[in-house]
C-alpha cells in the first residue's frame, strides 16, 4: 500500500509536471514555427518571449516554497527552453524570422545559453539544468532548416560539457550525446531516406560531418579533462566515452557517400583515440587509458577490411594483434597484451570463417582441389607460430603475463587457437590425401614439444590432430584410387600417418587429466587398425590374411622385445583375424590342376608363424603381464598353428584321406609332445584323434555310394592307414604318460579329461582298435569277418604283451569272445562250407595260440596285474 | 641371436608366401562357404546315424509320397493332353523307366511332365515319383542332359534324402507319417537339399545315366550352362573391405539357405568322377522332343517381332519333325510377317496338305498369301490346291475374291447375292467378301458388306475394324475414328486404323501418337511390303508419312537438344 501511493506521489509531483511542460514548451515552439497571417513573425516573437518570461517568472516565484518546488523548477527549465527556442527562432524559423543576422542571432543563443546554464545552475538541480537542455535540444530538433540550424546544438553540447565538467554531471553528459547525435540523425533522415540504398553526394555533406566532428571533440576533450571522484562516475565516463565514439561512427556510416573514405576515417579515429589514450593526462585515470586504448585499438583493426580483402585482412591483423602483444609484453602494460590477443583471436576468426570457408566451398563439390601453399603455409601457419610463440615463448619470459589466472586462461586457449589455425591451414596447403600426413607430423611434433616442456595444451592437441588425421583416412584416404609413380596413395598416406602415430605414441598421454587413461596404447591400436585395414584394401584377398599375420608377427616381436604389452594384444589380435580370414577367402581358393595350391602356400605360413609365436612366449614367459597368462595367449598360440594345419588338410586333401592326415598330425604332435615334454602337444593329439575317429565312423564308414569306390579311395586303404598311424603313436603315448599331472580337479567333467589325458596310451589304443574292429566289419566278406576280428585279436594280444597293458589283453579276450559267440550265433548257421571250417580253423588256432602265451607269460602278466 | 634367426626365417617364409600369392593372383572369392560348409557336413554326419535308425519303411514312404503327389496342383498329363504334351511326357517316362532299372533301391518310380514353360526346375517326391518342368526341358539339347536331371532326381530318392525331408519336416511340426502326407507342402521338396545330398545325387545320378548308356558329359555340359547363367546373374566382386563384409554377410545367408551348391562346383565334382572313374567320352543323343521345345521358343521370338529366328527354329524343328504341324504354321505365320508371301503360300499350302479337314483361318492365310504374291495366278493355285477336298463355304468365299482380284467379278457377285438370300447366311462369309472387295479397291461395296456384317455380329472386333478400316477410304473419318477407338482394345490393327483416320483427317499429333503406339506393339508395320499386301494404297502412303513425319521431328529434337547443350556449356 505505502509503496503504491509512493509510486502515485512520484507520478503525480515529479513525473506529470515535466511531461506537462514538455508538452507546452513544445506547443508553443510549434506555435512559432507555424505561418499565420493574423499574427506576423514580431508578434509570434513577443508571444515567445511573454510565454518564456511567465514559465520562468512564475517558476522562479513558487521555486520559494517547498510544496510547489519540483513543480516550479520544471516550469523554469521550460521557460528557459522556450527561451532559447524563441531566440534560435528568430533567425532560424521562417515563420519567426526577423533577424537578418545569423552572427546576432548566434550570439543571442549562447547568451541565453550561458544564462540558462548560470540560472539552472542556483539550483544546483541536475534535473533543472538537464531539462532545460533537453528541451533547448528538443526546439533545435523540431526546427531544424538547414544545416547551419544544427550549431545551436553544438551551442548547447558546449554549454553541457562545460556544466558536466564543473558540476562533475557525468549522466547529463550521457544525455547529451545522445541528443546531439540522436538530433543530427533526425536531421539527416529527410536527405538521406530518399536516397535508398545508393548514396550520392549531398551538399551538406562536409558541414554535416564538420558538426559531427565537433561533437565527438567536444565530448572526448570532455572525457580527457575530468576528474572522476568515484565508480560511478567513472563508469558513467566510460559509458559517454563509448557512445560518443559509437554514435559518430554509426551517423557518419549513416550520412556515407563515399565508402572508400571509411578506412581512413576510422584509422584517423581510432590512431587519434589511442593517442590521447596514451596522453599524460588520461593516463592519470586508469579507465579512460583502457577505455580509449582499446577505442583505438579497436578501430584500427575494424578499419582493415574497408580496404583490403581475403588474405590481406588476415596479415594486416595479425601484424596489428601482434604488435600490440608484443608492446603490450614490453611495456608491461596488460592491456595491450590482452587487447593483441582478442585481436589475434579476431584474426584466427576472420581466416577460418572467410579464407578457409572460400577455400572450403572451392573443395566442397570438388571444383577446384588445387593445394593454396601460399594461405596455407604463409598465412595461417605463421599466424599458428605467432599464437603459440606468444601462448608458451613470450608468456613464459614476460614479467606480467601468468600472474593473474584470466591472462593464464587467455594464453592457454590462444594455444588451442594456433593449434587450430595451423590444423586449417595444413588442409588448406596440402589437400586431398596428404593433409592426413600433415596433420599426423604436425601432432608429432607437438608431442614432443609437448612431453619436451610439458605443455598439457600441445598434448591435447596431438591427440586431436592424431584423431582427425585417423578420422579422415577413413573418410578420405581408405578410397584414394590415385597413383604416385605407380604406387598407390592410399598405400603411401595411410602408411605415414600409421608410422607417425607409432611415433606420436611414444611422446603423448596426458598424465596431468587422465591418468587411467592410455592414450599411448590408442595410439598404436589406431596405427596397426590403419595398416590392417590398408593391407586389406592393398592386398590380393587371399594374401590379406597373410598381410596380417606378418603385421601381427612384427607387433608381437616389437612387443615382446620392447616389453610393451599393447602391441602384443595387438599381434594377437592380428594372429586371430588371420586364421579366421582363412576360412572366407583361403580355403575358397581355386585349384589349378597341376599347379601349387594356392591354399598351401598362403596357410602354411600362419601355421609357422602361430608356433613361432607359440615358442618365443614360451622362451620369454617372465615377460608376460597377468592378461596375457589368465588368457592363455602361450597356448592358444600353439592351437591356432595346429587348428590351422588341420583345417587345411580338412580343405585340401581328399574327403577319404582326411582321416590319415590328421592322424598323421596326430602321430608328429604326440612325437613333438614326447620330445619337447609339453602337455599342449598331447591335449592336440588326443583331441586330433578323437576327431579322426569321428570322421572314420561318420564319414568314411557310412555308406556314400553304392557303387565300390575307386582305388587309393577305397575304406580299407584311408582307414587302415589312419588306424596303423594311431597305433604307431602309442609309441610316443606311453612315455607321455609320465606327464600327468598330480592336482585336483573339480567337476565330474574335468576329471574325467584329466583321466583321459593322464593315460593317452588307452585313447590311442581304443580308438584305432574300434576302427579296425569296424572296417574289418564293413570290409571283410561276411564269411571271413570272424576271421579277421581272430586274427585281429591275437595281434592286439601280442600288443598287450609287450605292452604289459591289462585292458589291452582283456581286449584282446574279449574280441575272440565277441568271435565265439559269432560262431556260435551266426556263422555256424549261415556260412558256406569253405568259410565255414576256414573260420573254424583259423580261430581255434588263435584261442590256442593266445591260451599259449597266457601260460607262457603266466608269471609276467601276473606281474603286470 | 637363435631367436633371431628363427624370426627372420619366418618372416621370409611368410613375406616370400605373400609375394608369391600377390604375382600369381589365384582367385578366391570371399564367402563364408568353407565356414558352413565345415558346419554343415559336421551336422549331417552327425545326424546320420539317427537318421538311419528311423528311416521310414519303403511302404510307409511310398504311401506318404502317393499322398503327396495327389496335392501338387499339377495337372496329369492324360489321352486328352495336347499332342505335343503327351509326347514329351512319354519320352520323359521312357528315359526315366530306363535309369530307374539301375537304382539301388527297388521302388516305384514315376515320371511326370509339367507342361508349363515357365516351370524350369525339377523335384521328386518321397516314394518314387519325380517331375520334371517344361521351362527346365526347354534348356535341353540332349536326351543325356535329361537323364542327368531326372537321374539326380531318382537319387534323391534312391538315397532316401526325399524321405529324410519329409521325415525332418514332419518331426519339426510334430506330424506323425500319416498326417505328414496330409499336411505336409510340395514346396520343401521343390526347394531342394542340403549341399552335399546334392553332390551325391549328381554323382550317383551320374553314375546310373552312365549305367544306362547315357553319356556323364550330358550333365556336365548342362550344369555348364547353369553356372554360364550363374556367372552373369552373380554380384560385381568386392572392391573394398566394406564390399567384401557386405558380400559376407549377404552370402552367409545366401549360402545358408541356398540348396544347390554352385554350378561350376558340381560340374567340377562331375568331371572329377569322371577322372576317377576313367569314363570315355561318349556322344549325346538328341532330345527327341526337342523340336516342340523349338517351335515354343519360336511363338514366343515371333511374339517379340523376330521372325527371322522364329522361321530358323521352326525350320529346325521340321528338319526333325516334317509332319510337325503347329511348326508349319508357325513357319507360314513368320514367313507372312516377314512378307516373304510365296513361301508363307507355299508352306500353307504344305499345312493345307497335311491337314485333313482343313481350317477355315489356315484356308483364309493361304488365300491371302496367294494374292499377296501374285494376284492374277491366285484364284488358279487356290483352285487347284483345293480340288477334291471337302470345303466350307468360306474357302468359296476366298476363291470368289481371290477371282475378283484377278479382274472377274461374277463370281464374288454369284456368292453375295446367295447370301443375301439366305438369311442364315453366316456373316463371317459376308465379312470375307468384304475384305476382299476392299483389297480389289472397292471401298463402297466392301463397307457395305463389312456394315452388314457388322450388323449381325456387333461384338466382332475384327468385322468392325475391318468395316472402319473401308470407312478410311470413303473418308468417313469420323466413323472410323469412332471404330477403331471402340475396338482398339481387342483389335490390334485397330491402333494403326486410329492413326491412318487422324493422319487423314489433320490431326497429326494425334495420329503420331497412335502411330508410335501401334509399331511398337506389331513391328509389321514397318514393314511396307507386308502393309501394300494387306491394306490399301491410302494406308501405306499414310503409314510412309507418318514415319516420315516422325523422323523429322525427331531430328528437330535432337538438333534442340544440342543447341541447348551448346548455349549451356558456353
Amino acid at each position: 500500500m505505502r509503496s503504491a501511493l509512493d509510486v502515485e506521489e512520484r507520478l503525480g509531483t515529479n513525473w506529470l509536471n515535466k511531461l506537462g511542460i514538455m508538452i507546452l514548451v513544445l506547443g508553443i515552439a510549434f506555435f512559432l514555427a507555424y505561418q499565420l497571417q493574423t499574427l506576423g513573425p514580431a508578434g509570434k516573437v513577443l508571444v515567445g518571449y511573454v510565454a518564456s518570461a511567465a514559465l520562468l517568472g512564475s517558476g522562479i516565484y513558487f521555486e520559494r516554497s517547498d510544496r510547489y518546488r519540483i513543480l516550479a523548477r520544471a516550469g523554469i527549465g521550460g521557460g528557459w527552453a522556450l527561451l532559447f527556442f524563441t531566440t534560435y527562432a528568430m533567425y532560424h524559423v521562417p515563420a519567426a524570422h526577423i533577424l537578418s543576422s545569423q552572427v546576432i542571432d548566434l550570439l543571442l543563443m549562447l547568451l541565453v545559453a550561458g544564462a540558462m546554464v548560470a540560472h539552472t545552475l542556483r539550483y544546483n538541480s541536475q534535473v533543472v539544468t538537464g531539462l532545460s537542455f533537453l528541451l533547448a535540444f528538443a526546439t533545435v530538433f523540431v526546427s531544424r532548416v538547414s544545416v547551419y540550424s544544427l550549431t545551436a546544438g553544438v551551442v548547447l553540447a558546449l554549454g553541457m560539457v562545460f556544466i558536466a565538467l564543473r558540476r562533475r554531471w557525468f549522466e547529463l553528459e550521457i544525455f547529451g550525446i545522445l541528443a546531439s547525435y540522436i538530433n543530427h540523425w533526425f536531421w539527416l533522415r529527410p536527405i538521406i531516406e530518399p536516397m535508398g540504398s545508393k548514396h550520392r553526394p549531398f551538399p551538406e555533406f562536409v558541414p554535416s560531418a564538420a558538426i559531427l566532428i565537433a561533437y565527438w571533440v567536444l565530448y572526448r576533450i570532455s572525457h580527457v579533462l575530468r576528474r572522476a571522484e568515484n565508480q560511478r562516475q567513472e563508469n558513467f565516463s566510460t559509458i559517454a566515452a563509448l557512445l560518443n565514439t559509437v554514435l559518430l561512427l554509426a551517423v557518419l556510416k549513416y550520412q556515407s557517400v563515399r565508402p572508400e573514405l571509411a578506412f581512413w576515417t576510422l584509422l584517423a579515429i581510432g590512431s587519434i583515440e589511442l593517442l590521447v589514450g596514451q596522453l599524460p593526462i588520461t593516463r592519470r585515470r586508469r579507465a579512460a587509458f583502457v577505455v580509449l586504448t582499446s577505442i583505438g585499438a579497436a578501430l584500427l583493426v575494424a578499419a582493415i577490411p574497408f580496404r583490403y580483402s581475403g588474405a590481406d585482412v588476415s596479415i594486416l591483423w595479425v601484424m596489428e594483434a601482434e604488435a600490440l602483444f608484443l608492446a603490450g609484453a614490453w611495456l608491461g602494460e596488460l592491456v595491450f597484451v590482452r587487447l593483441g590477443t582478442l585481436a589475434g583471436v579476431a584474426a584466427a576468426g576472420h581466416m577460418i570463417a572467410v579464407d578457409a570457408a572460400m577455400v572450403l566451398g572451392r573443395r566442397f563439390d570438388g571444383a577446384d582441389l588445387s593445394p593454396a601453399p601460399r594461405l596455407g603455409l604463409l598465412v595461417f601457419l605463421i599466424a599458428a607460430a605467432v599464437f603459440y610463440a606468444n601462448s608458451h615463448v613470450i608468456t613464459r619470459r614476460s614479467q606480467v603475463l601468468g600472474k593473474h589466472w584470466f591472462d593464464r586462461l587467455l594464453m592457454s586457449r590462444l594455444s588451442h587457437v594456433a593449434g587450430i589455425i595451423a590444423f586449417v591451414g595444413l588442409w588448406i596447403a596440402l589437400p586431398q590425401y596428404w593433409t592426413v600426413v600433415a596433420w599426423s607430423a604436425l601432432g608429432l611434433l607437438l608431442a614432443i614439444i609437448g612431453k619436451r616442456f610439458t605443455i598439457p595444451e600441445l598434448r591435447i592437441q596431438a591427440n586431436l590432430l592424431g584423431a582427425a588425421a585417423v578420422i579422415r583416412v577413413l573418410a578420405i584416404n581408405l578410397g584414394a584410387s590415385a597413383r604416385l609413380r605407380h604406387v598407390s596413395l592410399r598405400l603411401i598416406t595411410i602408411a605415414a600417418v600409421a608410422l607417425l602415430l607409432y611415433a606420436t605414441s611414444r611422446f603423448t598421454g596426458i598424465r596431468e587429466k587422465l591418468i587411467l587413461l592410455r592414450i599411448s596404447d590408442a595410439y598404436t591400436w589406431t596405427a596397426s587398425a590403419l595398416i590392417a585395414l590398408l593391407l586389406w584394401y592393398e592386398l590380393q584377398p587371399i594374401s590379406v590374411a597373410l598381410g596380417w599375420c606378418l603385421l601381427g608377427l612384427v607387433l608381437f616381436e616389437v612387443g615382446l622385445n620392447r616389453r610393451v604389452p599393447a602391441l602384443r594384444w595387438q599381434a594377437y589380435v592380428a594372429f586371430l583375424a588371420a586364421f579366421s580370414r582363412i576360412f572366407v577367402v583361403n580355403f575358397n581358393a581355386e585349384l589349378i590342376p597341376g599347379d601349387l595350391s594356392p591354399r598351401v602356400y598362403t596357410v602354411i605360413p600362419l601355421a609357422f608363424v602361430f608356433f613361432y609365436a607359440y615358442a618365443r612366449l614360451r622362451q620369454d614367459i617372465n615377460v608376460l603381464v597377468p592378461r596375457e597368462r589368465s588368457w592363455h595367449v602361450v597356448d592358444i598360440s600353439c592351437w591356432l598353428g595346429t587348428l590351422t594345419v588341420a583345417a587345411l588338410m580338412r580343405f585340401e586333401l581328399n574327403l577319404d584321406w582326411i582321416v590319415a592326415g590328421w592322424a598323421i598330425l596326430v602321430l608328429a604332435l604326440l612325437a613333438i609332445g614326447w620330445r619337447s615334454g609339453l602337455r599342449v602337444f598331447l591335449h592336440q593329439g588326443l583331441l586330433l584323434a578323437c576327431a579322426v575317429a569321428f570322421r572314420g565312423v561318420f564319414h568314411n564308414f557310412y555308406t556314400r555310394t553304392y557303387f565300390p569306390a575307386a582305388g587309393w579311395n577305397g575304406r580299407m586303404l584311408c582307414v587302415g592307414t589312419a588306424v596303423a598311424l594311431l597305433f604307431a603313436s602309442l609309441a610316443f603315448a606311453f612315455p607321455l604318460r609320465q606327464l600327468k599331472t598330480h592336482t585336483e580337479v573339480q567337476g565330474r567333467f574335468r576329471r574325467l579329461l584329466a583321466v583321459v589325458v593322464n593315460r593317452p596310451d588307452q585313447v590311442l589304443f581304443f580308438l584305432p582298435l574300434l576302427l579296425l574292429t569296424v572296417l574289418l566289419g564293413l570290409e571283410m566278406r561276411s564269411g571271413m569277418i570272424t576271421t579277421a576280428w581272430g586274427l585281429e585279436a591275437v595281434a592286439v594280444f601280442f600288443i598287450a604283451l609287450w605292452a604289459g597293458e591289462r585292458s589291452f589283453r582283456l581286449s584282446a579276450l574279449g574280441l575272440l569272445l565277441l568271435c565265439v559267440g559269432k560262431i556260435v550265433a551266426v556263422d555256424v548257421w549261415g556260412l558256406n562250407p569253405r568259410d565255414r571250417y576256414l573260420t573254424f580253423i583259423v580261430l581255434g588256432s588263435a584261442l590256442l595260440l593266445v591260451s599259449f602265451l597266457y601260460t607262457r607269460h603266466r608269471e609276467t602278466i601276473r606281474r603286470y596285474l | 641371436m637363435k631367436h633371431w634367426l628363427t624370426f627372420i626365417l619366418v618372416f621370409a617364409i611368410a613375406a616370400g608366401a605373400l609375394v608369391f600369392a600377390q604375382r600369381r593372383r589365384p582367385k578366391a572369392s570371399v564367402s563364408p562357404e568353407p565356414l558352413l560348409y565345415l558346419v554343415g557336413d559336421t551336422q549331417r554326419e552327425l545326424s546320420r546315424l539317427p537318421v538311419a535308425a528311423t528311416r521310414l519303411s519303403d511302404e510307409e514312404e511310398i504311401s506318404i509320397g502317393k499322398r503327396i503327389m495327389k496335392r501338387t496342383g499339377f495337372v496329369e498329363v492324360s489321352d486328352k493332353s495336347p499332342a505335343d504334351v503327351i509326347a514329351v511326357s512319354n519320352y520323359v517316362n521312357d528315359v526315366g523307366r530306363k535309369l530307374a532299372a539301375n537304382a539301388h533301391r527297388k521302388l516305384p518310380y514315376s515320371f511326370h511332365y509339367i507342361p508349363e514353360r515357365y516351370f524350369a526346375n525339377a523335384f521328386a517326391l518321397p516314394g518314387g515319383p519325380v517331375y520334371i518342368g517344361a521351362g527346365l526341358m526347354a534348356t535341353m539339347d540332349s536326351e543325356d542332359q535329361l537323364a542327368a536331371v531326372l537321374a539326380h532326381e531318382i537319387e534323391h530318392i534312391d538315397r532316401g534324402h526325399a524321405a529324410e525331408r519329409a521325415q525332418l519336416e514332419a518331426r519339426m511340426r510334430h506330424l506323425g507319417p500319416l498326417r505328414a502326407a496330409v499336411l505336409l507342402p510340395v514346396a520343401i521338396f521343390q526347394a531342394g537339399y542340403s549341399k552335399q545330398q546334392e553332390l551325391e545325387a549328381d554323382s550317383e545320378g551320374v553314375r546310373i545315366a552312365v549305367q544306362a548308356s547315357y553319356s556323364p558329359e550330358g550333365a556336365v555340359r548342362l550344369l555348364e550352362a547353369f553356372a554360364r547363367y550363374d556367372r552373369e546373374t552373380e554380384p560385381r566382386k568386392a572392391q573394398t573391405p566394406q564390399q567384401e563384409l557386405a558380400g559376407v554377410m549377404r552370402g552367409a545367408m545366401q549360402e545358408y539357405f541356398a540348396s544347390h551348391p554352385p554350378s561350376a562346383q558340381r560340374a567340377m565334382k562331375i568331371h572329377e568322377l569322371m577322372a576317377a572313374e576313367g569314363w570315355s567320352p561318349r556322344a549325346e543323343r538328341d532330345l527327341r522332343v526337342a523340336y516342340i521345345f523349338w517351335h515354343g521358343r519360336a511363338t514366343e521370338l515371333a511374339a517379340m517381332g523376330k521372325y527371322d529366328q522364329a522361321r530358323q527354329l521352326e525350320q529346325r524343328a521340321l528338319q526333325v519333325k516334317p509332319d510337325y504341324v503347329d511348326a508349319l504354321r508357325g513357319l507360314a505365320e513368320a514367313e507372312f510377317a516377314s512378307a516373304d508371301f510365296t513361301a508363307a503360300a507355299a508352306t500353307y499350302g504344305k499345312l493345307l496338305d497335311k491337314v485333313t479337314p482343313n481350317q477355315d483361318s489356315d484356308v483364309h492365310h493361304y488365300a491371302q498369301a496367294l494374292a499377296a504374291a501374285d494376284r492374277r495366278s491366285a484364284a488358279r493355285a487356290f483352285r487347284s490346291r483345293l480340288r477334291g477336298r471337302p470345303t466350307s463355304p468360306l474357302a468359296g468365299a476366298e476363291l470368289s475374291g481371290l477371282e475378283l482380284l484377278a479382274g472377274n467379278p461374277q463370281p464374288a457377285q454369284q456368292s453375295e447375292l446367295a447370301a443375301a438370300r439366305d438369311p442364315n447366311t453366316d456373316p463371317q462369309l459376308t465379312a470375307t467378301l468384304g475384305r476382299w472387295h476392299y483389297l480389289a479397291g472397292d471401298y463402297e461395296r466392301a463397307q457395305q458388306l463389312l456394315a452388314t456384317a457388322a450388323q449381325q455380329r456387333p461384338a466382332d472386333a475384327e468385322i468392325n475394324a475391318d468395316s472402319a478400316w473401308a470407312a478410311v477410304e470413303l473418308r468417313r473419318y469420323a466413323d472410323a475414328i469412332t471404330t477403331f477407338g471402340n475396338n482398339s482394345g481387342q483389335n490390334l490393327a485397330a491402333r494403326m486404323g486410329l492413326a491412318v483416320a487422324r493422319w487423314q483427317s489433320r490431326q497429326p499429333d494425334a495420329a503420331l501418337q497412335d502411330f508410335v503406339a501401334a509399331v511398337q506393339s506389331d513391328s509389321r508395320w514397318d514393314n511396307a511390303r507386308w502393309v501394300a499386301a494387306l491394306y490399301s494404297p491410302t494406308v501405306a502412303k499414310s503409314i510412309t508419312e507418318m514415319k516420315a513425319e516422325r523422323e523429322r521431328r525427331l531430328q528437330d529434337e535432337e538438333r534442340q537438344r544440342r543447341l541447348a547443350r551448346g548455349a549451356l556449356s558456353r
